[in-house]
C-alpha cells in the first residue's frame, strides 16, 4: 500500500507542473494584464513602463514563469499586484474561514443526503420518494444566490433574527455564539445547494443495490426492511460516497464563490474572485496550485480509502 | 436500528442547534457599541498603504485616514489647509513658499517638521514609478525643495507648472522621516502595517478580506476625532450590503443609482455628491469610418443627452448634463461652445454632406449605465438612418483596445475620467501621441493651446487658452460629453457632521474626524 501511495504522489508532480504551466499560459493569453488595473490615464508611458518593470511584467512570459517557480520552490508565494499584500498572508488568513464554512456544510449535506437518499431509494415510487425527487429537481434548478437572498430577506431583514454580513459582528470577534449565528444562513444555503445532487447519487445507488441478489436473499430469509437497508445496503451505498467526498476536497481551498460573495464571508472564494477580476496573477496561481494539489490528494485518499474499506479492490492491486 | 437512531439524533441535534441560534434572544448585529462607524467598502486596501505605490481607491481612503497632505486643493478659492497653514507664490510662478503648522505631532508623539516633507518628496522623485512622479520631475529636471527653517519650505520649479498647487502639493501624503529613515523604500515596507501618521486615525487592526479598524489619533492636529473607532468593512455583494445598511448593521455604503430608492429612509439617507467625473462618447480616429467631421457632427446632433442620462442615472438629482471636456467645477469651464443639443435637422444636413454613410460600431465596458446609454445612442442613430452595432466589453479588455493606436474593432466608445480641477491636467487626454489620447487625435491647434496654457502665468491669458481649447475640441467633434454624474453615499440617520466631514472625490470623506453620532 505504501509503495502504491508513493507511486501516486510521484505521478502527481508532473501533473501539477503541467497544471501550473497551463494556468500561467492561459493568464498570459488574455488580452490584458494586471497593469491595466494599476495604471491611470494621467500616467506617462515611461511611468507605466516603470510600473511594469517593478512587478517584472516587462519580461517575456517564460522568464516570468521561471521566476514564479523559483519563488514557489523557496516558499515565497509573492505579493498581490493590486494591494501589495503578501499572498501567503492573504491566502492563509482566509483559509480557516473557508474551512469553517465548507466543512460543516459538506458534512451536514452528506449526512442528510445519506439518510434521505437511502429512505427514498428503498421506497422507490412511494410518496416520500416522489416528493424527494421533485424537491431535488426544484433544488437543482434554483440558483444559490436567489436562495441566499430570500433567506437573508426573511430571516435577517424582515424577522431580524440573524445577521447579514461577514463572519463576526465587528467588535465581537471572540464571541463564538455570534460567529455561529453568522454561519447559520451561509451554511444553510450551501447545504441546500449540495443536497439535491448528493441525494440523487445516494438514491440511485440504493435503487441499484436493491436489484442485487443479496437483497433478495435477505428478503427470502424474512429480514425486515430496516435491517436490509441499514445493515447491508448502506455499506455498499457508502462506498461511492468516498469518491464524492474525495472529489470535494478542493472546495476547502477554492471556497464557495457565490455564497461567500453574497454573505461577504471573508474566505478564499471572495479572495479568488477579486484576484480574477483584477488579473492579480500571483494570487490566482497560488489558489489554482493548491486546489489542483487537493484534487490529486483527494483522488489519492479516495482510492486508498476504497482499498481499505473494500477488500475486493485491495486484492485486485 | 441503532444506525437510524444515531442519524436521527445527529439530525435533530443539528436542527435544534439551528433553531436555537435563530431564536437566540433578539440582539443587534450592529457594532458592539455606538462609538463605532462602519463603512462598507467593496475592495481590500491591503496593509502596505504608502505614498509611493498606493493608487487604488480603497488604499487611498486608508491613506487619507492615516496621513495628511500639506493641503487639499479644490480650486483657487477652495483650499483646506492641513499640514500647511499658508503659502505664497512668486510672480513668475517658479517659487512656492509653504509655511507649515507648528502644532502637528505624529501619532507617536514626535513633532512633524519640514524634514518630513523633504524626506517624502525626495523618495517620490527618486522613483519614476511613484504616484505623482510626473508632476514633480519634468524631462529629468526635478523640483528643488529647500528647508528655510523647521516650518518653512521652498519649492523651486524648473519651469512653470500649470497645475502647481494641485499636482505638486495637494496630492502627496507626507510620511514620517524618523520611522522610515534608512529604509530602502517606502513601499513594500513591513512598517506600513502599523503606520505612524498625522491623519485623524491610526490603524488598530487589519484583517485581510474582512476589515481595517481605525482608532482615533490622540495627537490629531485638528482635534481628536469625535467617533472613537471607524471600521472599513470589506463587503462583496451590493444587495446584501444594502440590507445591512437598512438594518443599521453598517453606517455607510456607496449606492448604485438603481439602489437609491430601496434605501429605507427611516434608517438611512442618500447623499449625492460630485466626483467631477466626465462620462463621454468618443470617436476613435484610428478607424477609417469616422474620418469625416460631418459624419461625426451628424452623429452628435442626433444624440439625446437627456434621454441617455435619465435612462442611465434614473433621476435628474443624480446627474448634470455635460457639454465640455471639463467638469462644470473645473477652472475655466465654459458653455460658450457648440453644445450639440439634439437637432435632427442639423444632423441630417451634416449627414447629407457625407458620401457613403457607413454603419458604425460602439464599444463600451458594460455597466447598467453604459448599457442604457448605448441603447439610446443606437435608437438615436437609427432615426437618421445610421445602423449602430453595440459591442459590450470587459473593462480591462476595453482599456487595452483604447490604448492601441491600430485598433480596428470599433469606431466609437463610451468612457469617462476623473482628472481634477486644473485644465492642464487634461492635456494628456487630447494631445498628439499621448498614451491616454484614446481618440488618437492629432491636432496642432489643440496641442499648441494646451502647451501655451501650461506655461502661461497670466490668469486671463490662461483662461483664454483653455476656453479656446474647449471650443476647438467641440468643433473637431471627437468627443461628445454626456454627463457629470453624482456618486451616491447612503449613511445611517444617526450620523451627524456630514457637512463638516465633506464628501470629496475618490476618498469619500475629506476628514472623518468631524463625524459624530447624534444623541438619541
Amino acid at each position: 500500500m505504501l509503495r502504491y501511495i508513493l507511486r501516486r504522489v510521484l505521478e502527481a508532480i508532473p501533473l501539477l507542473f503541467i497544471i501550473s504551466v497551463l494556468c500561467f499560459a492561459l493568464i498570459q493569453l488574455a488580452p490584458f494584464d494586471a497593469i491595466d488595473t494599476l495604471t491611470t490615464p494621467d500616467m506617462s508611458r515611461e511611468m507605466v513602463e516603470a510600473i511594469k518593470a517593478r512587478y517584472g511584467l516587462d519580461q517575456p512570459p517564460h522568464i516570468q514563469y521561471v521566476r514564479w517557480v523559483q519563488r514557489m520552490v523557496t516558499g515565497d508565494l509573492g505579493y498581490s499586484l493590486v494591494n501589495h499584500q503578501s499572498v501567503a498572508t492573504g491566502f492563509f488568513s482566509r483559509l480557516p474561514n473557508t474551512i469553517l464554512l465548507i466543512l460543516p456544510s459538506y458534512t451536514l449535506a452528506i449526512l442528510l443526503s445519506i439518510v434521505i437518499g437511502l429512505v427514498a431509494g428503498a421506497n422507490r415510487g412511494g410518496r416520500f420518494d416522489r416528493a424527494v425527487d421533485a424537491l431535488c429537481s426544484v433544488g437543482m434548478a434554483t440558483p444559490t444566490f436567489w436562495v441566499g437572498m430570500m433567506l437573508l430577506y426573511i430571516f435577517s431583514y424582515r424577522l431580524n433574527l440573524l445577521p447579514v454580513l461577514g463572519m463576526h459582528t465587528l467588535g465581537r470577534e471572540k464571541d463564538w455564539v455570534d460567529t455561529l449565528q453568522h454561519m447559520v444562513l451561509p451554511v444553510t444555503v450551501l447545504v441546500l445547494g449540495y443536497l439535491p445532487g448528493t441525494i440523487r447519487y445516494v438514491r440511485s445507488s440504493t435503487i441499484s443495490q436493491y436489484r442485487e441478489d443479496y437483497v433478495m436473499v435477505q428478503q427470502a430469509f424474512g429480514a425486515t426492511q430496516a435491517h436490509i437497508l441499514f445493515r447491508h445496503v448502506v455499506k455498499n451505498v457508502l462506498l461511492p460516497i468516498i469518491t464524492l467526498v474525495g472529489m470535494s476536497l478542493p472546495a476547502l481551498v477554492t471556497g464557495a464563490f457565490i455564497t461567500e460573495s453574497l454573505f461577504s464571508w471573508p474566505g478564499v472564494g471572495t479572495y479568488f474572485l477579486g484576484a480574477i477580476r483584477a488579473f492579480d496573477y500571483p494570487i490566482i496561481m497560488v489558489i489554482l496550485l493548491f486546489s489542483s494539489t487537493l484534487v490529486v490528494v483527494g483522488n489519492l485518499l479516495a482510492d486508498v480509502c476504497y482499498g481499505l474499506v473494500d477488500p475486493r479492490i485491495k486484492s485486485m492491486r | 436500528m441503532k444506525k437510524r437512531t444515531l442519524f436521527s439524533r445527529i439530525l435533530s441535534l443539528a436542527l435544534m442547534l439551528a433553531l436555537a441560534l435563530t431564536l437566540a434572544p433578539a440582539r443587534t448585529f450592529a457594532s458592539a457599541d455606538n462609538d463605532t462607524f462602519i463603512y462598507a467598502i467593496e475592495g481590500d486596501p491591503g496593509n502596505d498603504v504608502n505614498t509611493i505605490s498606493t493608487s487604488d481607491r480603497f488604499g487611498l481612503m486608508v491613506e487619507r485616514m492615516v496621513y495628511s497632505p500639506l493641503f487639499n486643493y479644490y480650486g483657487p478659492d477652495d483650499i483646506t489647509y492641513l499640514l500647511a497653514e499658508s503659502f505664497t507664490l512668486s510672480e513668475d510662478k517658479l517659487l512656492l513658499t509653504v509655511n507649515l503648522r507648528k502644532d502637528v505631532l505624529w501619532s507617536d508623539g514626535v513633532p512633524f517638521t519640514a524634514d518630513d516633507v523633504i524626506f517624502t518628496y525626495d523618495h517620490i522623485m527618486a522613483r519614476p514609478d511613484a504616484n505623482g512622479y510626473d508632476g514633480l520631475v519634468f524631462d529629468g529636471q526635478k523640483i528643488e525643495l529647500t528647508k528655510v527653517d523647521d516650518y518653512t519650505i521652498e519649492f523651486r520649479m524648473p519651469l512653470v507648472v500649470g497645475a502647481l498647487l494641485e499636482s505638486v502639493v495637494a496630492e502627496h501624503f507626507i510620511m514620517p522621516k524618523h520611522i522610515y529613515e534608512g529604509d530602502e523604500s517606502l513601499d513594500n515596507n513591513p512598517k506600513n502595517a502599523t503606520p505612524v501618521g498625522t491623519g485623524p486615525y491610526t490603524i488598530a487592526e487589519y484583517a485581510p478580506g474582512q476589515y481595517v479598524r481605525f482608532a482615533a489619533n490622540e495627537h490629531y492636529f485638528l482635534g481628536k476625532a469625535k467617533i472613537g473607532t471607524v471600521i472599513f468593512q470589506i463587503t462583496t455583494d451590493p444587495n446584501t450590503t444594502l440590507l445591512a445598511l437598512n438594518k443599521g448593521e453598517i453606517n455607510a455604503m456607496v449606492l448604485a443609482n438603481s439602489a437609491a430608492e430601496d434605501v429605507n429612509s427611516d434608517v438611512a439617507t442618500v447623499y449625492p455628491y460630485p466626483e467631477d467625473r466626465v462620462g463621454y462618447m468618443g470617436f476613435d480616429l484610428a478607424s477609417e469610418r469616422v474620418q469625416d467631421v460631418n459624419l461625426r457632427k451628424a452623429v452628435m446632433f442626433a444624440l439625446n443627452r437627456q434621454d441617455m442620462n435619465v435612462g442611465a442615472y434614473l433621476s435628474d438629482e443624480f446627474f448634470v448634463n455635460a457639454y465640455s471636456f471639463l467638469p462644470a467645477n473645473a477652472l475655466y469651464y465654459t458653455e460658450d461652445l457648440e453644445k450639440y443639443e439634439r437637432d435632427l435637422d442639423k444632423a441630417k444636413e451634416h449627414l447629407a454632406l457625407v458620401e457613403n454613410v457607413p454603419g458604425l460600431r460602439l464599444a463600451y465596458s458594460s455597466t447598467p449605465a453604459t448599457d442604457m446609454q448605448a441603447m439610446v445612442i443606437q435608437q438615436n442613430l437609427k432615426e437618421i438612418g445610421i445602423a449602430l452595432e453595440i459591442i459590450p466589453m470587459e473593462f480591462n479588455a476595453m482599456i487595452q483596445r483604447m490604448q492601441d493606436p491600430n485598433n480596428s474593432d470599433y469606431d466609437m466608445f463610451l468612457s469617462g475620467y476623473i482628472m481634477g480641477s486644473d485644465p492642464s491636467l487634461y492635456a494628456t487626454l487630447f494631445t498628439s501621441g499621448s498614451s491616454s489620447n484614446y481618440y488618437h487625435l492629432k491636432d496642432d491647434e489643440v496641442d499648441a493651446l494646451f502647451a501655451a496654457g501650461a506655461i502661461e502665468t497670466d490668469n486671463a491669458k490662461r483662461e483664454e487658452h483653455y476656453v479656446k481649447v474647449q471650443q476647438r475640441l467641440a468643433d473637431l467633434a471627437v468627443q461628445f460629453p454626456i454627463v457629470t454624474n453624482l456618486r451616491l453615499l447612503g449613511v445611517t440617520n444617526d450620523v451627524g457632521g456630514m457637512d463638516e466631514a465633506r464628501l470629496i472625490t475618490i476618498y469619500t470623506f475629506e476628514d472623518m474626524s468631524k463625524l459624530y453620532f447624534k444623541e438619541d
